[in-house]
């Protein structure tokens, strides 16, 4: 066991786990009659959660019962309170009676469930340095121990059910009764490490669907985790050589070093995130459940808020309907700009609620001032783009520039990288002050170059090179209109099988991994 | 419908506005131009939309934003 553990424990474990998920879920495909395959998925998954949340699993299930109760709850409300046949003053009453309870609850439920999110974060936050001093002790520093206070997923299981309970009290469907059903809607395993966010009624309607295996969907999925695991092991990994050691010794370098060093974190992070969320869809793909996609080319985004449309869009669309929403539609804030001119309501509606999106966004992402700087920064610079955007397009209009130019388009996608990198620089640097003295530098023409061979070997950086240009070759390819996916689909079967190989094959020769190599701890895999 | 169109003609500027069916899947409005027409819709009609309301089908033209408007008023 301990040997296993070992093992286990050079490779990331959540995707040791979910192989064996999914191996055992196909089986269960072939042999378990198919309104019972729920609950094999239901306990495979908790079975891998426990080996690793182990005795912190229990928050999971006390959110889980939790949200189970409100929902019923809710649902008995709504059934105690008929408004049908009722005429239109007393439906209005009885309306405004659900609406009161509902709120009721769900702020109950909120303080709650957020309530544990929250203090195990906080307390969290202690025990790094508990982890630290006890690392002192130890003969291997491991830094990819599972913080032993924080529930695997707890940020995407809590959003989740959130989600869930909000949506009941809307009225958009009712509360499930089967709490199994429930359960793996909230703990569903693939996702339940870094995404996509779900919807109730989205996964439940292809969770349940019942689908046989089928050879598109497996090799569909095959290659999806392939690729993914590819762009982990191949790509993230180097590239987070190059920006761990740029971020650790960023008082020796300056200028293009540290754009660089921002730069490979943005691969580091892309290639690691979209990789987790490629596997993830991969291996529900097989089982024909559909996950939504959560990224979209978000480096070609013009505009920053643009690029919160194709980053993690699962999070944005979370933020968008449960907090931008409810916040710009809310009474106090139509209370205060009934009286305003529209210029002027619009743009403190979309200000606030921007606001509260973006300190909910910054502290979900850790729980330091920096994080709550990260989030403000992202505000301030879609506050600038409101105000100053239609200045700017009355003069584009004035002095007949067209609407669409590349040239425009171009420049638009480079400002908005550069603004978008920032950010990530203030992301990845261990605090503010350290994040300000790396930018200051950025502008000074001293050591202004750097010896890769310090951290990386000569092998390991052509392979980087080659993994990037890879990784890229999709979106190359879509620029002349050839969709490599469709190509692959009509191959045949044994072809397909031919290329998994293959791929396999390379990543195992060049993945990085194994003896003495210590995996990068997974930048949003302690949410 | 009229002032609808009135209303997204305020905010948005494009072409043939009342024939289009993809405002919201195609980006033409975006959520802080929803928020706006949503408070101008509010105001014009004395009607409450919802944070439930705001879904594509809702949105996605101007006939569809007249539907739910009118089941608003009737509400």
């Amino acid at each position: 066991m301990y040997n296993i553990t070992r093992v286990i424990s050079y490779f990331n474990p959540f995707l040791v786990f979910i192989i064996a998920f999914l191996i055992v879920n196909i089986i269960s495909y072939l042999i378990i009659p198919k309104k019972y395959r729920y609950i094999v998925l239901l306990v495979t998954g908790l079975v891998a959660y426990i080996c690793l949340s182990k005795l912190v699993s229990i928050f999971l299930f006390i959110t889980i019962g939790l949200t189970y109760i409100t929902g019923l709850l809710l649902n008995k409300v709504k059934c105690d309170n008929v408004t049908k046949g009722l005429k239109r003053p007393e439906r209005k009453l009885v309306k405004k009676k659900i609406k009161r309870l509902n709120k009721r609850i769900i702020i109950l439920y909120l303080l709650l469930n957020l309530g544990i999110l929250i203090t195990l974060k906080y307390m969290n936050f202690f025990s790094v340095y508990t982890t630290m001093f006890l690392n002192l002790f130890r003969q291997s520093k491991n830094p990819n121990v599972f913080n032993f206070l924080i529930p695997l997923g707890i940020s995407y299981y809590t959003l989740t059910s959130i989600s869930y309970v909000i949506d009941v009290a809307r009225g958009k469907f009712t509360a499930e009764k089967n709490i199994l059903k429930l359960s793996l809607f909230i703990s569903y395993y693939p996702s339940i490490y870094m995404g996509p966010f779900n919807r109730y009624d989205e996964l439940g309607s292809t969770i349940f669907k019942n689908d046989n295996l089928n050879t598109k969907t497996f090799f569909d999925g095959l290659a999806l985790i392939l690729f993914g695991i590819f762009k982990i092991l191949l790509v993230a990994g180097r590239a987070a050589m190059f920006s761990d050691y740029i971020f650790k010794n960023y008082k020796s370098y300056s200028g293009l070093v540290i754009i660089l060093g921002a730069m490979m974190f943005s691969i580091q992070l892309f290639a690691e995130f979209s990789g987790f969320i490629d596997v993830s869809r991969g291996v529900s793909r097989i089982l024909n459940i559909e996950l939504p996609s959560n990224f979209k080319k978000p480096f070609l985004s013009k505009t920053v808020s643009e690029f919160w449309t194709r980053w993690h869009m699962s999070l944005g669309r979370f933020f968008k309907d449960y907090v931008f929403y409810p916040v710009s539609l809310s009474k106090p804030l139509s209370r205060i700009t009934k009286k305003m001119p529209n210029w002027l309501s619009d743009f403190i509606t979309v200000s606030v609620s921007l606001l509260f999106v973006w300190v909910l966004m910054g502290l979900w992402h850790g729980t330091s001032i920096k994080y709550l700087i990260y989030g403000l920064y992202f505000f301030v610079c879609m506050i600038i783009y409101n105000v100053f955007n239609p200045i700017i397009n009355k003069l584009f209009i004035k002095i007949h520039l067209t609407e669409d130019s590349m040239a425009k388009n171009i420049l638009s996608i480079i400002l908005t990288n550069i603004i978008i990198g920032i950010g990530l620089m203030m992301f990845r640097a261990s605090n503010i002050s350290i994040f300000i003295n790396m930018f200051k530098s950025i502008f000074s023409l001293e050591n202004n170059y750097i010896n890769i061979r310090n951290f990386i070997d000569m092998k390991d950086f052509i392979i980087m090179i080659f993994s990037i240009i890879l990784m890229l070759l999709p979106l190359f390819f879509q620029l002349f209109k050839i969709d490599l996916k469709e190509r692959f689909n009509l191959l045949s079967s044994n072809k397909k099988y031919v290329l998994c190989v293959m791929a396999i094959f390379l990543i195992i020769t060049f993945g990085v991994y194994g003896l003495g190599y210590i995996p990068p701890d997974p930048i949003y895999g302690g949410f | 419908m009229k002032e609808i169109i009135n209303i997204l003609n305020e905010l948005i500027n494009v072409k043939d506005i009342e024939n289009k069916t993809n405002l919201i899947d195609g980006k033409i409005l975006t959520s802080s131009n929803i928020i706006r027409l949503v408070s101008r819709l509010n105001n014009e009609f004395d009607i409450e939309i919802s944070p439930l309301d705001l879904i594509p089908e809702n949105f996605n033209s101007v006939a569809s934003i007249n539907a739910l408007v009118e089941r608003l008023d009737l509400e």
